[in-house]
């Protein structure tokens, strides 16, 4: 469904990612794990169109997207929920749902949509009316996700969803991603520092160090790799 | 590259050629340059403008009739122009070109009181005779010889003009004057100030507001809870007079209006619009195509129409008039030499497109540099400049 | 002093500022989106003046559609103006304040050679004057003043209710986010380019026949929507109408007690105490 080939990124002279290759089939959660500054991000921005890709090839649903701005990615079936979370602090919550259906003309699908996302998120329901920016970190997040489900995508991909949550509410996010999978039959691409959490929910994962995919296989197999024990799974 | 230093050898040569044939034509016509100054763009610009054309149509009157004759020398005229848009600096920088650059003995035409003083210290010293059409007493005085008025200013104009307002209008005992905030401004306020007490008004407000403003609610609003009989735009350019006077009855003023400095009404009134214009008084105003104005003033107005499909006011006429005093003296004096010119400028009066014209001022300036002719008051009637008084200014009955 | 004189000192400010509130706002609403300052501001401002001046004042057409053709023109022109010239610079503040300022040099010398420099009168659509308890209104104003606020009005429905003006505020508030929701970031900036333009060409078409048309006629509207928008905080609207009318208070009641050229630098007074104390303006958020 998604391929990455020899996916290249660099800021002026700096290569952020050099060569990097990932799919995810259909369905399939799929996890990229690794430090700080190893390329995730800039790997996620190029496939969305954030940023220009300087090499490679990102094919999703069949179509080179490589050269394409995000609004058209976006239409095409692929919801990106961002680092950081990004949301719109000056609009309510239902605002923001609102946005992520942007470009839906669907009146009443859309109604649905949104109609299942509170019903998915009942805090989110509680709060329709506050606006994102006074929403705790965990709110935050899970508005993060609502939004992106908004588009009605077919695959969603989720930028460090656990970042700074507390261990009950990043188990709390593990559940609404599988569950999300479960139900809509949606792929996903995680990417995580938190890799005991990533290699929990997904069925293969990428380990990415410096730019480079250093390990791949299924996620049962790295977590018994020593490399990923050591460096990430705290010995 | 060797093929654009090929073209530009090819047109070097071309240029040479016909350097070559048009050089001997020339040596007959000596010419005379002649500088003008003035604001060409922004607020005033139409002072600019009405300076550059007087001189341009003296200018060509001049060439066309063979061109200026003096001593065994025939000229012809070229006319170098800049603007400096109303502001001191700009006149500074412009007066320096027009003097070290193209050379220029005569400076005929500015306006703009504050670029006049700028003007001046690059003229003086280097005895540029030097003819505006600026206000204020400061522009003209002993230690600046080689500086002229050409045209009628508030001090000469003030008492005559309510003198007569004080005659025919018996009923104005309070006048309020608004002026811009500057050298020109002021002088003009002082002078109506000054004639007013004089003739026993009652001065009701004297106010200033800056150059360039639009909104004169706040101001006028000021004004008006004086209760004056009578409004002075005294020395507002124009497009601002015309805003103040339409602003004014938008207030509720409806008394009679003046415009002791004022010049192109017709500009006046298309911004003030026909209602808020009828009525305004003016000693400085003229209407060409009166029957009271002298007929080489209508005929003047009429070529002037002619060519640049408008109305010319006061300052058209006047750098007109300068333009010809000047190239006369010059004639009279047999001499480029601007010693020899200011001789004969105060020497005897002219014979101008006012009529007869005289230099004079001593007795407010101190020198003989203020051409002086007839005040006539205008009134604006139905959009149109009617001429309806003359009167003469206090030094020319002597 | 009497209390008549204060309040219309006061009217008198109140008079135009919300003229000047949609210059201002049009100056926000495209820093917000394209996060450049747009120095040209006062140039479309004077575009509008100028359609006024030939579509009603020449052509005689009706005064209200008049002011609708100068909104769409000035729009259409900003549109224009933005994918030949600024699209690239969003979000390079520098390099686009260099271009806007030679692009206000471009159009002020145009307008000089394709207008002409003198102001052209654009008469009144509307005369008399209102008198309420001794106080003075002019009916022009009048209308004026409620044509801006319809605007403003308008402006503020277009951003809360329509799908472009939702695109609008979410890219005011985060570009990539927006981008990642399908928003297509370079249709809304030019968008918004253009009806930030509009704006400013809908007060031009406001005030010409208010004062005249002139080609520099676009720096004073300009320098009082930068106040406005210092004053009541960069990208908020009601912090500009809130500005708006403090500028007009301070201006109007200034006039009364104090000289014009202190006048005008009361507004600059202004600035500086909320620089002071509130360097975000006084209802700018974060």
């Amino acid at each position: 469904m998604l391929e990455l080939t020899d996916l290249r990124v660099h800021y002026g002279n700096v290569a952020a990612v050099d060569g990097v290759s990932v799919t995810v089939e259909e369905g399939e959660i799929v996890a990229i794990i690794g430090p700080n500054g190893a390329g995730k991000t800039s790997t996620l921005r190029a496939l969305s169109g954030l940023v220009r890709a300087s090499g490679g090839r990102v094919v999703f649903r069949g179509v080179d997207i490589s050269r394409w701005r995000p609004h058209r990615i976006v239409a095409l079936g692929l919801s990106h929920a961002p680092e950081g979370r990004r949301l719109f602090p000056q609009m309510t919550v239902i605002e923001n749902l609102r946005m992520g259906a942007y470009r839906r003309r669907d009146g009443l699908a859309i109604e649905r949509s949104l109609a299942e996302v509170l019903e998915r998120f009942p805090r989110l329901a509680e709060r329709r009316r506050q606006l994102a920016g006074t929403l705790s970190g965990g709110e935050q997040q899970m508005l993060t996700i609502g939004r992106a489900l908004m588009s009605d995508p077919t695959m969603l991909v989720l930028d460090e969803p656990s970042f700074g949550l507390a261990p009950l509410i990043v188990r709390e996010i593990r559940t609404i991603v599988e569950s999300i999978n479960r139900d809509r039959k949606v792929a996903v691409l995680l990417v995580e520092q938190n890799a005991r959490m990533a290699l929990a929910v997904a069925a293969r994962a990428y380990v990415m160090e410096t730019g480079r995919i250093v390990l791949s296989g299924p996620a049962a197999a790295l977590r018994e790799s020593p490399h990923v024990k050591a460096a990430y799974l705290g010995g | 590259m060797r093929i654009r230093g090929g073209i530009a050898a090819v047109v070097m040569m071309a240029l040479a050629a016909t350097a070559g044939t048009t050089t001997p034509g020339a040596a007959q016509d000596k010419t005379l340059t002649i500088g003008v100054l003035g604001p060409l763009s922004g607020g005033a610009a139409s002072y600019g403008v009405e300076l550059v054309r007087g001189a341009e149509m003296r200018a060509e009157e001049i060439n066309k009739g063979g061109g200026l004759k003096v001593g065994s020398d025939v000229y012809r005229i070229k006319l170098v122009s800049y603007d400096h848009k109303a502001l001191a600096a700009d006149a500074a920088t412009a007066a320096n070109k027009l003097v070290f650059q193209d050379k220029v003995k005569y400076i005929i035409g500015n306006a703009v009181g504050a670029t006049c003083n700028a003007v001046q210290t690059v003229t003086e010293p280097e005895k540029v005779l030097f003819s505006f059409v600026c206000w204020g007493t400061s522009n003209l005085g002993p230690d600046k010889p080689h500086s002229f008025r050409a045209m009628l200013s508030q001090w000469e104009v003030a008492e005559p003009f309510y003198r007569w307002v004080k005659e025919k209008h018996p009923q104005v005992k309070r006048v309020a004057a608004i002026s811009p905030n500057d050298t020109s401004g002021k002088d003009t306020n002082t002078a109506v100030v000054k004639a007013l007490k004089g003739l026993g008004f009652e001065v009701a407000a004297d106010e200033y507001y800056e150059r360039g403003t639009k909104d004169f609610y706040p101001i006028l609003t000021k004004i008006l809870a004086t209760k004056p009989d009578m409004l002075d735009v005294a020395a507002a350019p124009p497009g601002e007079a015309g805003l103040i006077l339409k602003q004014a009855r938008e207030l509720g003023f409806k008394g009679p209006k003046g415009w002791t400095a004022g010049v192109n009404p017709v500009t006046l009134v298309s911004i003030a619009g026909k209602e808020a214009a009828e009525g305004v008084w003016s000693p400085a105003n003229i209407n060409v195509k009166s029957d009271f104005v002298s007929a080489t003033v209508r005929r003047f107005g009429e070529e002037y129409e002619k060519r640049y499909k408008e109305v010319p006011g006061v300052i058209a006429v006047a750098n007109y008039a300068a333009f010809d005093v000047f190239t006369k003296a010059m004639q009279d004096a047999r001499s480029l030499d601007t010693d020899k010119v200011l001789a004969a400028l105060t020497q005897k009066p002219f014979d101008t497109v006012w009529g007869r014209l005289v230099l004079g001022g001593k007795e407010t300036y101190g020198i003989d540099r203020q051409f002086l002719y007839p005040v006539v008051i205008s009134e604006i009637r139905d959009g149109k400049v009617v001429d309806i008084a003359q009167v003469l200014p206090a030094a020319l009955k002597k | 002093m009497s209390i008549d004189l204060l309040v219309q000192a006061l009217l008198n400010g109140f008079g135009l500022a919300m003229v000047y509130v949609l210059v201002a706002l049009g100056l926000t609403l495209i820093f917000s989106i394209l996060e450049i300052i747009n120095f040209a501001h006062g140039e479309f401002y004077m575009l509008g003046g100028y359609v006024t001046y030939y579509a009603y004042a020449l052509f005689g057409l009706n005064y209200f559609a008049t002011l609708g053709l100068a909104i769409l023109t000035v729009g259409l022109a900003g549109v224009v103006a933005e994918r030949l010239i600024f699209h690239d610079l969003r979000g390079k503040a520098l390099n686009a304040f260099i271009v806007s300022l030679g692009l206000l040099w471009v159009m002020q010398a145009g307008a000089q050679l394709a207008f002409g420099v003198l102001d052209k009168p654009v008469p009144s659509a509307f005369s008399g004057i209102v008198r309420v308890l001794g106080l003075v209104i002019s009916v022009e104003r009048l209308v004026v003043t409620l044509s801006a606020i319809v605007l403003i009005v308008a402006l503020y429905l277009f951003l809360r209710l329509s799908r472009p003006g939702r695109a609008m505020r979410a890219v005011a508030q985060d570009a990539d986010a927006a981008a990642l929701q399908g928003v297509n970031i370079e249709a809304v900036a030019a968008l918004g380019f253009g009806v930030g333009c509009a704006l400013a060409g809908g007060a031009g078409g406001l005030l010409a026949p208010v004062f005249a048309v002139s080609p520099a006629m676009g720096a004073l509207p300009v320098v009082k929507a930068f106040i406005i928008i210092i004053v009541g905080g960069m990208g908020s609207l009601p912090g500009a109408v809130l500005g708006g009318l403090l500028l007009g208070g301070v201006e109007g009641l200034g006039a009364l007690f104090m000289g014009s050229a202190a006048v005008n630098i009361l507004g600059f007074l202004m600035v500086i105490a909320v620089l002071l104390v509130r360097p975000r303006g006084l209802v700018g958020g974060a």
